[in-house]
């Protein structure tokens, strides 16, 4: 396979999970495998409460699995730490610091020179287009800038080499989130990076992704895996695109099905 | 499908979208806004005067309840240190309301420096909470003035006994509105800080103490009022100047008028006291930041 000659990454083995709510025990992931390459776009793909996210959190080391493996450049995740880099479903910038501040944060805390983090700063302030709203605070940002802002922040680790992102655009309205993922392809093209993307819009998946992991509904696990050869920058309204997603909706529906029986038979 | 351009050539009607209106409309309204303030608030402290005189007036109480004008000489007098009748108290009016204004600060400042770090450890780690809570609510309910009598015992008539009473009453209300605001942080913000690295000091420092600010304000607020209350208590038994001690010797030599001047410019100080620190604190935080209380 020409995928295994590139340097993994992230490797996952049978990563396991569940959690306690007033119902009992319910499982989240359950034997998920799934290994990602250097400065590959991955989108997972699944429907809500498939797992998705806590696999990101499980790579971001905000939660650790009950069972199985996961490595980041080799080394087993054990906690956050400044080689992964995530963007949030909501913004969840620091109220109490500026646009620019925000986006140097990580740098900060990294103990990064302050004249390197200015220039950084100022030099994503530009990709992501708010170079006028540096000084702003939060409060005076619209939804999208916000997002905005949270993907510089993320962007700026430069010495991160994964960047996670959890449904990152799902709060924002149709037309910013067309023009926030444009800004996202553009700036991973010009400084490439290892992306896992997790969402559950099919049309996103397409327009961004290099490979598409498509989630089985809980207990999760990669039940199917496309790579898209789609030429960018992709137009969102080509045949193709149409015919992958309309696959990836008869994929989403066929997964439901097995999955219930599996249950079954354990 | 038709589409037609709209036309955004129009000429524009009217000036009253331009910059300098709508600068002007603002202006206008907010000054109204100040004015329909002063004026009502105006109409109810003249109300409260009224009956004042009245009640003193109606039932010939001069003696217990001097009418307001009394008071108010009395008040320019002081302030004036020019007095019609014999001053009685020591040390004038301005060196009385320092010592207390002192002692207050003093005690909530060390209050503040105590509970803030406190409340800051117990809402957000749970061995702290474990360890500390019980103490803290057992000590809650024993009120600030049930302190006074063992604080004369460890310190004497001094202002440390008096200070001590204000920090161990001031100490609450900071340490539980710090609390509350530690426990009530976006579970999300302190995701985003550990992932950007943030850890240990420098995650309280950077992260935990900015977003329990709106809380921990709301603590001062109530901490700093209380001190002066406190400290007027505290005082009355345990020292020999402050206003608590004016009080408790116009008392003595059965002036009504002094006690009355006393607790006007208690009331006074208090809520210059509050608008300087607090307000200036809010404006420098949570206005900037525009966060309020969820």
């Amino acid at each position: 396979m020409s995928m295994g000659a590139r340097d993994v990454v992230i490797h996952a083995a049978g990563l396991s999970h569940a959690y306690e709510s007033a119902t009992g025990w319910s499982t989240t992931l359950h034997g998920f495998n799934l290994d990602i390459h250097k400065n590959e776009f991955l989108c997972i793909l699944g429907p809500s409460g498939c797992g998705k996210s806590s696999f990101l959190r499980m790579l971001a080391g905000l939660l650790t699995p009950l069972d199985g493996a996961l490595t980041v450049n080799g080394r087993k995740v054990i906690g956050p730490g400044l080689d992964r880099a995530i963007v949030f479903q909501e913004a969840a910038l620091f109220p109490w610091l500026t646009a620019a501040r925000n986006i140097g944060f990580g740098l900060e805390m990294a103990g990064w020179p302050r004249a390197a983090i200015r220039a950084r700063v100022t030099e994503l302030l530009h990709t992501v287009g708010l170079t006028e709203a540096a000084h702003r605070y939060p409060y005076q940002l619209s939804g999208g800038m916000r997002h905005r802002v949270a993907i510089a922040r993320a962007w700026a680790m430069k010495d991160a080499s994964v960047l996670l992102m959890d449904e990152p655009f799902s709060a924002v309205d149709a037309i910013n989130r067309a023009t926030l993922q444009d800004h996202l392809v553009h700036t991973w093209l010009a400084e490439p990076r290892t992306i896992v993307y997790v969402t559950h819009d099919i049309d996103e998946a397409v327009f961004l992704a290099d490979r598409i992991a498509v989630m089985t509904p809980s207990p999760g696990r990669v039940g199917i895996e496309h790579t898209l050869t789609l030429p960018r920058p992709r137009d969102r309204d080509s045949a193709e695109a149409a015919r992958l997603k309309a696959q990836l909706t008869e994929d989403l529906r066929r997964l439901r099905v097995p999955i219930e029986q599996m249950a079954g038979a354990t | 499908m038709l589409t037609r351009p709209m036309h955004n050539d129009m000429p524009l009607m009217g000036t009253a979208l331009q910059p300098a209106m709508l600068d002007q409309r603002g202006r206008q309204r907010r000054r109204r806004g100040w004015q329909r303030r002063i004026l009502r608030g105006a109409i109810g402290i003249f109300g409260l005067l009224t009956l004042w005189a009245a009640m003193s007036e109606y039932y010939g109480l001069a003696l217990i309840l001097p009418p307001p004008w009394t008071v108010f000489h009395d008040i320019f007098d002081t302030l004036t240190l020019d007095y019609r009748s014999p001053w009685m108290y020591g040390p004038n009016i301005y060196q009385h309301l320092a010592a207390s204004f002192a002692r207050a600060i003093v005690g909530f400042t060390l209050a503040a420096a105590a509970a803030i770090p406190c409340g800051l450890l117990v809402g957000r780690s749970r061995a702290m909470r474990e360890f500390l809570e019980p103490v803290i609510k057992l000590l809650y309910p024993i009120p600030g003035i049930a302190w006074i009598p063992l604080a004369i015992l460890w310190f004497g008539l001094t202002d440390k006994a008096v200070i001590f009473v204000v920090f161990i009453a001031e100490f609450f209300p900071l340490f539980f509105n710090t609390e509350a605001g530690a426990r009530a942080i976006n579970p999300l913000i302190v995701d985003a800080a550990r992932c950007y690295g943030a850890r240990g000091f420098t995650l309280v420092w950077r992260v935990i103490l900015p977003a329990s600010i709106p809380y921990i304000i709301t603590g001062m607020r109530i901490g700093l009022g209380g001190a002066w209350r406190m400290i007027v208590a505290a005082e009355m038994l345990a020292a020999k100047t402050g206003v608590g001690f004016l009080l408790m010797q116009a008392r003595f030599q059965f002036r009504a008028s002094d006690l009355m001047m006393a607790m006007i410019l208690i009331s006074v100080v208090g809520y210059a006291t509050e608008r300087l620190l607090v307000r200036t604190l809010e404006r420098r935080t949570v206005a900037k930041w525009e966060v309020n209380l969820a």
